[in-house]
């Protein structure tokens, strides 16, 4: 800030070193004073010069620290916000306000800054090297500034609506994209490249508009303060004109005059591109704070205890859930959507999972299974008196300890675009490359012959696109039994896997199980039969429960189920 | 990294630009119309000046030196000087919004150039690039080319025009006093061509890692779910953080250069300044210069510095564009992989097969083959179901049918017609497929299911939702089929999104319907029930199923058994388990254990 008002303090000095030179000149000067004059100016470039450097460094340095710390914050408050935050707002929503509005911000923090204190010192000294020559002209040149604020106060208003329906205008052809990239098999293989293009274009061009808009607002803005410039410099003629005539002032402190509106006019003009530079970054800054301001709808309790092991077991009483219960902290933050009224996806649901047991749970499509196994988790928010670990209520343990404690295969094989080993390290990075083989293996990741170009160190790609359907399946089992957790949820773990390896993994599983909990959703009565007790869940509740045996013996889900799934047998029996 | 030679660097520069000029070019009238106000304005510019000349050496010298009636011409010139003054802010403005509006068209085009050319990539590019990473090309790249462009470009032009100008009129008035101004030039040229070699690959470096730490972010936040599940949350933003190092480092770096350059042009001016005045004092004291010109040319010098220096910013953002769309313009020479040939073969009519003649398929062309000299028929009315261990190539064979991938060896041919002799778009829309892994639109079921809302009729939509059973749950949707999914049908579970992806194969009435583990993730009374829905509507169509699940294929004409990306049998249910080889053995696997219980837990 010092090396701000030095160079700008030395800056202003030039043109009253200018206007004693001329003075001098007309007074008739030696070459000596001539010289003197010229060494002085290049002394002051000289300083000036350093203190610039450091002055752009610290400031414009400034602004990317604050991108940085922006960025940071904003990650960081994503790492904690629920699942369900990502639903009100879309991935290409997110990336649109953590990469253009936060360069918005930026470009507010760092230039804007910096030629916003520039304009302002440079006004300040301007006007005091000016009253020192003639206050008189200094009224008259100040005169059109408050005429100038007037006419612009209106166009920044506009400047500002426009700039924030430009950047949301901004978030939706980013979402599109995001989508558009995300789903690329379907678009291919559905020839929809047209469609996508069309649905882009339209995007494309509200955005455009928006622009446009918003430029036309700003260029308003750049000719009014042109203007004010202008009849500041026609004023001094006039009246600085008649008394450097008159002797009231020296014609070389008119000269210096006219040099200081030079200054000053352009900082003038740049003030309008720093207002608008404002109102941009202000509603970019409003996009950030809907994200910073959204509630963490899941987080511990600070009285929150850990949960170290499974003793007793899981206790389900009563619980019911619904989504759009969670949604509805977010609505107010994102206009548009709203969460809507739909059956609970868990209707007093009571089930108990005791330790060490294996517990299965089957069901037709949209039964509430995987909700509720994302419960356990408390991936979903949990009202308090459903699920009791131990006999204390889930939200009372420290969330982390709880996800610690489970090792998940979720229902979704999302993979990062890393190797396959570091895939399976994911839950546990410091495992050893012994212990990572070892999972590989138990989730029957068959090394050597199953196709990978380079074994371990294959790439997945994005969400693991380069595997088969089976092998992405397969790492992430293995992910998640090199947690070795006491607690093992599978959630349709295996259904993309074939019959033969889906056999040896569950003899794998069942030989290495120790003492573990396992909680399994599962469509293929392979993969259930063998459980301690299986929950048939329908329509978000449970229909019937018990053994294999038990539940194959009387008519319901379970048993139809079984049937379809046995018919081809039975067929061939039958000439 | 190494900051790339100054020579192919210009080069590069100028490719750039004559890469950007089809984009200008089609916005010329404007930018032309535009441009028709620089002179006025550069005149503007010029005008000024001189009349404070004449103000000082005609009216007030003369008055100051007590001649009656010297000021009166005074006003007229004043009167002047705030015409021209009124006329440049109205220009100002009009220059201003046409470049805008130039500026943005011509980027709302590159963005359909980039977007449209990412639609013709095949999928092969996505396999080896991030989406954050090409979402940064299309959106953020083409945005700071946008600051260029709308903003930069026109300063730029009004200000060489101006500067031009300058030198034009200060060396008509004294062209010794204009050299004296500009003997410190080759010296500055010589510090701004040290600083734009480095200037260029910082940004250049810059925009690299803006794309690694955007496809990082949106990997994390597509994940978030899996993050926080495995609470690994804290090792989630230890990596961002680094990306945010990496990112900060460079960019310092590139404020510090940038810094320099902007000092370099002031101490320049300044220097140069100095030098008029020493040298025009001499002049003033032997009497060559008076004092007006002395102060018109000072006044000049500071006009010319001001673009100058703006110019140095301008500068600046130049090279952090010419960053940006040499990111763009490396995407735009990606060449897709699979293009329609020259002479496109009409699609036929499919009355007889689809033939795989000895193909032979790797992702990677180094790689061991996915699909090793593969032989296989799909006749026309056929159902054949594709059996096999995980990674045996199922889905692959599917994917190369649909020529989503290119094959290495061999044909693959539709009535004889090899499938690289037509259209890619219309033979994909030959198929209809469930793909293994589902992914829906944001948008409402409807559209989901016809993907092609001019070519599916609304009942045809709902009567395939009602085939694959998915009629219950949507129901229950507030708005029923015009119920909004969530990001990749986030708010369904994932039966129910198979069951839609399922129904959009089926909307989209193909010649061939491919199953690709459709059924996986649905329990197997709904899937009997679709199958029985099935039945009567695919009783002459031709179908590709692939399932783990035997139950799913039970309907089938033929078997095919994959293994290692070969066939290894082939035939009927009974001829298989007649043959007692992998599919027997599979079969056997899932009856007995059913039936036999093997003792685990
Ligand atoms: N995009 C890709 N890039 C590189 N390799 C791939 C890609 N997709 C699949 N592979 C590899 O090709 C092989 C065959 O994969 P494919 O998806 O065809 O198997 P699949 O028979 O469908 O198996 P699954 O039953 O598990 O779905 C696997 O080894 C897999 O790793
Ligand atoms: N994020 C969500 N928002 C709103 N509703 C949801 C959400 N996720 C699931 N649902 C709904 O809740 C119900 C239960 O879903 P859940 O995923 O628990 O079913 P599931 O038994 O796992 O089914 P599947 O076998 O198909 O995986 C379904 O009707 C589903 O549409
Ligand atoms: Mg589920
Ligand atoms: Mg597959």
């Amino acid at each position: 800030m010092l090396a701000l008002v030095l160079t700008n303090a030395l800056a202003m000095a030039i043109p009253r070193v200018f206007g004693a030179a001329v003075d001098a000149f007309t007074q008739g000067a030696d070459r000596r004073r001539v010289i003197t004059f010229a060494l002085v100016i290049v002394a002051i470039a000289a300083a000036q010069a350093l203190f610039r450097v450091i002055s752009r460094i610290v400031v414009l340095g400034t602004s990317r620290r604050v991108e940085y710390d922006l960025k940071g914050m904003l990650h960081d408050k994503l790492v904690q916000l629920a699942p369900s935050f990502y639903e009100a707002f879309s991935t290409g929503d997110l990336m649109s306000r953590m990469t253009n509005d936060v360069m918005l911000v930026r470009a507010l923090g760092g230039p804007g800054i910096l030629y916003f204190t520039n304009a302002m010192l440079v006004y300040i000294l301007g006007t005091g090297f000016m009253v020192s020559l003639s206050w008189q002209l200094t009224i008259v040149v100040l005169a059109p500034l408050p005429l100038m604020a007037w006419m612009v106060r209106g166009t920044v208003h506009q400047v500002r609506a426009f700039a924030l329906s430009s950047r949301e205008a901004l978030s939706d052809l980013n979402t599109v994209v995001q989508e558009n990239l995300a789903g690329v098999g379907v678009v291919r293989s559905f020839a929809l490249e047209e469609a996508q293009v069309r649905r882009f274009e339209e995007r494309s061009k509200a955005y455009l508009d928006w622009g446009l808009k918003e430029s036309r607002a700003r260029a308003k803005m750049i000719p009014m303060i042109g203007l004010a410039g202008g009849l500041s410099y026609a004023a001094v003629l006039a009246l600085g004109g008649p008394m450097a005539a008159a002797g009231a002032v020296s014609i070389g402190d008119l000269v210096a005059f006219v040099g200081y509106i030079g200054m000053m006019i352009f900082p003038t003009v740049a003030l309008g591109w720093i207002l608008s530079l404002l109102q941009r970054g202000t509603a970019a800054l409003e996009r950030l704070d809907k994200v910073l301001q959204a509630p963490i709808t899941i987080e511990s309790n600070p009285d929150a205890v850990p949960l170290r092991a499974l003793r007793q077991g899981i206790t389900v009483s009563d619980y019911t859930f619904r989504y759009h219960d969670a949604l509805d902290a977010y609505t107010h933050l994102q206009d548009g959507e709203v969460a809507h009224e739909r059956p609970p996806a868990l209707r007093a649901i009571s089930l108990q999972v005791d330790a060490s047991s294996f517990v299965a749970l089957v069901g037709r499509v949209g039964s509430g299974k995987s909700t509720l196994l994302k419960s356990l988790l408390r991936l979903v928010e949990v009202p308090p008196g459903a699920i009791a670990i131990d006999g204390t209520d889930i939200n009372e343990y420290d969330v982390a300890t709880v996800r610690r404690s489970v090792a998940y295969v979720p229902q979704d094989d999302f993979l990062f675009s890393d190797t396959v080993a570091a895939n399976i390290r994911f839950g546990a990075p410091d495992a050893d490359h012994a212990a990572v083989v070892a999972a590989a293996i138990l989730a029957g990741i068959d090394l050597s012959s199953e196709g990978l170009a380079k074994g371990l160190d294959t790439n997945v790609g994005e969400r693991g696109a380069n595997l088969s359907g089976g092998q992405r399946q397969r790492v992430a089992l293995a992910r998640a039994l090199l947690r070795d957790a006491p607690i093992l949820v599978l959630d349709n773990a295996l259904s993309n896997v074939d019959t033969d390896t889906e056999r040896r993994i569950l003899a794998g599983l069942a030989e290495q199980r120790s003492g573990r909990t396992v909680i399994a959703a599962s469509n293929r009565i392979t993969a259930v039969q063998d459980a301690d007790r299986i929950y048939v869940f329908d329509g978000g509740e449970i229909a019937d429960s018990g053994t294999h045996d038990e539940l194959a013996a009387r008519p319901g889900l379970y048993a139809s189920m079984r049937e379809q799934q046995q018919l081809s047998a039975r067929l061939e029996e039958l000439p | 990294m190494t900051p790339p030679k100054g020579p192919r660097d210009k080069a590069a520069s100028l490719s750039i630009l004559r890469r950007l000029r089809p984009f200008v070019a089609a916005h010329a009238t404007l930018l032309a119309v535009a441009a028709l106000t620089l002179p006025f304005l550069a005149g503007a510019q010029l005008v000024a000046p001189y009349l404070l000349r004449l103000a000082i050496d005609r009216y007030i010298t003369p008055a100051a030196a007590g001649q009656a009636g010297a000021l009166d011409g005074l006003w007229t010139l004043i009167a002047i000087l705030l015409a021209v003054l009124v006329a440049e802010v109205a220009l100002r403005f009009a220059q201003l919004y046409l470049m805008q509006i130039a500026g943005q068209r011509i980027m709302h085009d590159l963005r359909m150039a980039v977007f449209g050319h990412v639609q013709k990539l095949s999928m092969s590019y996505f396999d080896r690039h991030p989406i954050g990473q090409v979402m940064t090309r299309v959106t953020s790249d083409v945005e700071t080319l946008n600051e260029l462009m709308s903003q930069g470009l026109v300063a730029m032009v009004r200000d060489v025009v101006t500067l031009l100008g300058i030198v034009v009129v200060m060396t008509w008035i004294d062209w010794r006093l204009t050299l004296a101004s500009f003997v410190v030039f080759p010296f500055l040229a010589v510090i701004l061509g040290f600083l734009r070699v480095r200037l260029r690959s910082t940004y250049d470096r810059s925009r690299t890692f803006v794309a690694k730490m955007n496809a990082f972010l949106q990997e994390s936040i597509t994940g978030m779910g899996v993050v926080q599940a495995f609470d690994e949350q804290e090792r989630n933003v230890i990596e961002f953080t680094g990306h945010r190092d990496n990112l900060l480092k460079i960019d310092l770096r590139g404020v510090r250069l940038s810094s320099f350059l902007s000092a370099s042009v002031q101490s320049a001016t300044t220097v140069s300044t100095a030098l008029v005045l020493a040298y025009g004092g001499f002049g003033v004291i032997g009497g060559t210069v008076t004092i007006g010109i002395l102060v018109q040319f000072m006044e000049y010098l500071a006009r010319f510095y001001r673009p100058l220096e703006d110019l140095s910013d301008k500068y600046d953002a130049l090279q952090r564009a010419a960053a940006a769309s040499n990111k763009i313009f490396t995407l735009l020479d990606e060449e897709p992989a699979i293009r329609a040939a020259d002479d496109l073969r009409a699609m036929p009519d499919f009355e007889d097969a689809i033939r795989f003649e000895g193909v032979t398929f790797a992702y990677d062309e180094g790689d061991a083959p996915v699909l090793s000299d593969l032989d296989l028929t799909l006749r026309r009315g056929e159902k054949v179901a594709l059996v096999g261990s995980t990674g045996a190539g199922k889905s692959s064979i599917v994917k190369v049918m649909q020529r989503l991938y290119d094959h290495q060896q061999g044909r693959v041919t539709i009535d004889g017609v090899d499938t690289r002799d037509l259209d890619p778009r219309a033979l994909r829309r030959f198929f209809g497929t469930v793909p293994q892994d589902v992914f829906l639109f944001t948008d409402s079921i409807a559209a989901n299911i016809a993907l092609d809302e001019e070519a599916v009729s609304r009942e045809t939509m709902a009567q395939a939702a009602d085939l694959v059973e998915a009629t219950d749950f949507i129901g229950t949707l507030p708005g029923g089929y015009d119920a909004r999914l969530g990001e990749r049908g986030a708010n369904l579970s994932f039966g129910e999104r198979q069951l839609l992806a399922f129904a959009r194969a089926l909307a989209s009435q193909p010649q061939v319907l491919i199953l690709d583990e459709a059924t996986s993730s649905v329990d197997s009374e709904t899937e009997a029930r679709i199958q029985r829905a099935l039945h009567n509507l695919v009783a002459d169509r031709t179908a590709l199923i692939i399932a783990h699940r035997l139950s799913t294929i039970r309907e089938v004409d033929r078997i095919v058994v994959l293994h290692h990306g070969e066939i290894r049998e082939q035939g009927s249910h009974r001829e298989l388990m007649a043959l007692d080889g992998i599919y027997a053995c599979l079969y056997r696997l899932q009856y007995q254990q059913d039936g036999g219980n093997i003792g685990a837990a």
